[in-house]
């Protein structure tokens, strides 16, 4: 009998209002959810634990989603798992700060989860992450 | 009807109540920019054949207050507090930056919001208080982000009106409001 794994995601954001929100939306949208509420730390886990897709709050105390996404660009092969910065910079800023980084893409913040768990699904068709 | 409101737009899709009690003043954002002219556009694409299957109670810009779905009806606005709830949707974005939030246009749309805010709470006994998951699973009475809605009752992914709402400044705009009814409502002494 085949088994199916659950597309794993760890969503990093010191707003931890939109954290709760985006772990309802994403568990029910079939992800096994890991949440951070800050930066510090997050490079060892990503390491560790390898998710599927990383969504990196640019700015955060401390450490900057983009710090993150950096380190882990030169620390994890590209294929293994897909990292997106998720803020509410502008577009161009954000095109900017991934050609910095390293990072997959980006994710725009809007008023809506939603939008973010559809954006993310088709990263992971394109990267062929499932 | 509100002092200041510019007009009402029939929403399409809203629920007929008799509602004669409220709990909470819920604020959204429309995620349309900031310009003349939103409140009246949203309220009309509510009313229109093409509508979402959303509402609020009223629709505000800078200059504009547009009434969507009336006090006692039930506005689709946020699963888990429409029953009790009246929405408020203003321009803008849940993504605005504290400085988006304050600028000349955000200001003049808060101080007409804050007035016809204090208007429902003075009439429902609704405090100048912003709740948190647990004040509102208590039941408590206040004010609150369509953001909070969703965290509490899981029933939308709606993050509006954004982590940058001013709501310290948008609460003190209600409590002003919400004073000067009371004056009014303050009976005068007797002549002597």
């Amino acid at each position: 009998m085949m088994t199916s794994r659950k597309p794993s995601i760890l969503i990093v954001d010191d707003d931890d209002i939109t954290l709760d929100i985006a772990r309802a939306a994403f568990e029910s949208a079939g992800f096994d959810v890991t949440t951070r509420a800050r930066g510090e730390g997050t490079v060892a886990e990503i390491i560790q634990a390898r998710p599927d897709v990383v969504l990196l709050d640019v700015i955060m105390p401390r450490t900057r989603g983009d710090t993150i996404a950096s380190i882990v660009a030169s620390a994890v092969p590209r294929g293994q798992t897909i990292v997106l910065l998720f803020s509410t910079l502008a577009p161009e800023l954000l095109e900017a700060k991934v050609k910095q980084t390293g990072a997959h893409g980006f994710i725009g913040k809007s008023g809506d989860i939603g939008d973010a768990v559809k954006r993310v699904r088709e990263w992971m068709r394109a990267g062929k992450v499932v | 009807m509100f002092e200041n409101m510019n007009g009402f737009i029939q929403a399409k899709n809203y629920r007929i109540a008799n509602r004669t009690q409220l709990r909470l003043i819920v604020i959204h954002t429309m995620e349309n920019p900031e310009k003349p002219g939103t409140a009246h556009s949203v309220a009309s694409w509510f009313g229109s054949p093409m509508a979402p299957i959303a509402s609020a109670h009223l629709c505000i810009d800078d200059k504009e207050v547009w009434g969507c779905v009336h006090e006692k009806d039930v506005a689709f606005a946020a699963p888990g507090s429409n029953s009790d709830g009246f929405h408020i949707e203003h321009a803008g974005r849940a993504a605005q930056t504290p400085e988006q939030w304050t600028d000349e246009y955000s200001m003049a749309m808060l101080r007409l919001s804050a007035k016809a805010a204090a208007d429902v709470a003075h009439r429902h006994d609704i405090p100048a208080i912003w709740l948190s998951s647990a004040d509102l699973v208590a039941g408590h009475r206040g004010f609150c982000g369509h953001r909070d809605i969703s965290r509490t009752y899981h029933k939308s992914t709606h993050t509006d009106p954004g982590p940058n709402f001013p709501f310290t400044v948008y609460l003190e705009m209600v409590r002003e409001g919400l004073d000067a009814l009371a004056e009014d409502a303050t009976p005068l002494p007797p002549a002597a």
